[in-house]
């Protein structure tokens, strides 16, 4: 295998997680994320030859799956080579106490348009607001106003 | 009290997220054929539309200017329909120059969607300039075509005017998918730019 290959496997493997969650977060069921998570690597593989090292691989992976789950085209039929992830859990369908928070969430933050959508996934992993701004493309100051209105939308739509 | 309860709300997401974040740390998740599936697909440095474009002219260029001569039609006109399908292939590409999958996801959302913002600036005046030019080519073909005379003039008739029909509602359509795919996004930016 050759050593960029290698690479790429590694920086997939390390943030499998946080692909998984936005991709879930922008989906409406599980064979959505499926395609979602396919098209991001797809993406990833296609921008990492240029990718070295201008931000961090959190970062960028970040950058590629937002971009990929915001610009991504509600298509009425699957791709024709989805591959199924490995999961032997399934988040749209179980019916344990976590997994019904989880969904909580999804249909909470579901409500918010794309754009603020990304902000708020970003705010929640504990990014800072430098951070989310330079993976979002705008100022602090900016990040600070906007998630100052989506936290009050969510908590209207609790009040609801 | 309220800001307490408020704050509450916010920490409980924040413990949700978490809660996925834990759900999916075991979980395998990425496995082999699908890292193969994805490194399969080939740098292309021109996505789908433009590929076709070219394959589209590729074919038409040699064809259409043997069957246009086969028929009688003018060096002029077999000419001038050679230069305006290279000249909207050109243009194709021109457009679609920014939009490079290895570069656009690399940015951040707002270079990204301002590139498709552009994109749709540059359909919206292209889409006049086009259709004229097309119905001056028309109805050029509809002169040439008449100086065709006896029954093969009908059929030439009668396959250009299917072919106008059948390329013009094709065209508009794709004009009006990535029209609306961009407005989507160009609501997002404005909405992004208010909060300025």
């Amino acid at each position: 295998m050759k050593p960029l290959e290698k690479e790429f496997i590694q920086v997939v493997q390390e943030h499998k997680s946080t692909i998984y969650s936005v991709c879930y977060m922008f989906s409406k069921d599980k064979d959505e994320v499926e395609d979602l998570f396919q098209e991001t690597l797809v993406n990833m593989w296609k921008g990492f030859g240029n990718f070295r090292g201008d931000s961090s691989a959190g970062t960028w992976v970040w950058r590629v799956c937002l971009n990929t789950c915001i610009s991504s085209e509600r298509k009425k039929s699957r791709r024709k080579d989805t591959v199924p992830l490995s999961m032997n859990i399934d988040l749209f369908a179980d019916t344990d106490e976590d997994t019904k928070q989880i969904r909580l969430l999804r249909k909470r933050i579901g409500k918010l348009g794309p754009f603020d959508r990304a902000i708020v996934l970003l705010w929640l992993e504990n990014l800072s607001y430098d951070e989310i701004g330079a993976i979002v493309g705008i100022t602090t100051k900016n990040v600070s106003v906007r998630l100052y209105r989506i936290k009050e939308q969510l908590k209207s739509m609790s009040d609801q | 009290m309220e800001k307490n309860k408020d704050n509450i709300e916010l920490e409980e997401m924040k413990a949700q997220f978490s809660l996925l974040g834990e759900k999916l740390k075991d979980q395998k998740i990425v496995n082999d054929s699908l890292l193969k599936q994805s490194m399969k697909n080939k740098l292309s440095e021109i996505n789908r539309k433009v590929i076709t474009s070219i394959v589209a002219a590729i074919f038409v260029l040699p064809f259409g200017s043997v069957a246009f001569i086969s028929y009688g039609l003018s060096v002029e006109f077999v000419i001038a329909t050679d230069v305006f399908v290279a000249f909207c292939v050109a243009a194709t590409i021109y457009m679609h120059r920014k939009l490079r999958a290895d570069s656009l996801f690399d940015s951040d959302l707002v270079s990204a969607s301002r590139e498709i913002q552009l994109l749709k600036r540059n359909y919206i005046r292209w889409l006049p300039i086009g259709l004229t030019l097309v119905i001056l080519w028309f109805v050029w073909l509809v002169i040439e075509g008449l100086s065709i005379g006896g029954e093969e003039m009908y059929a030439f008739m009668i396959g250009g005017s299917v072919g106008f029909v059948i390329g013009g509602f094709f065209g508009l359509r794709q004009h009006r998918k990535v029209l609306r795919r961009a407005d989507e996004i160009l609501k997002e930016i404005d909405i992004l730019q208010r909060g300025e």
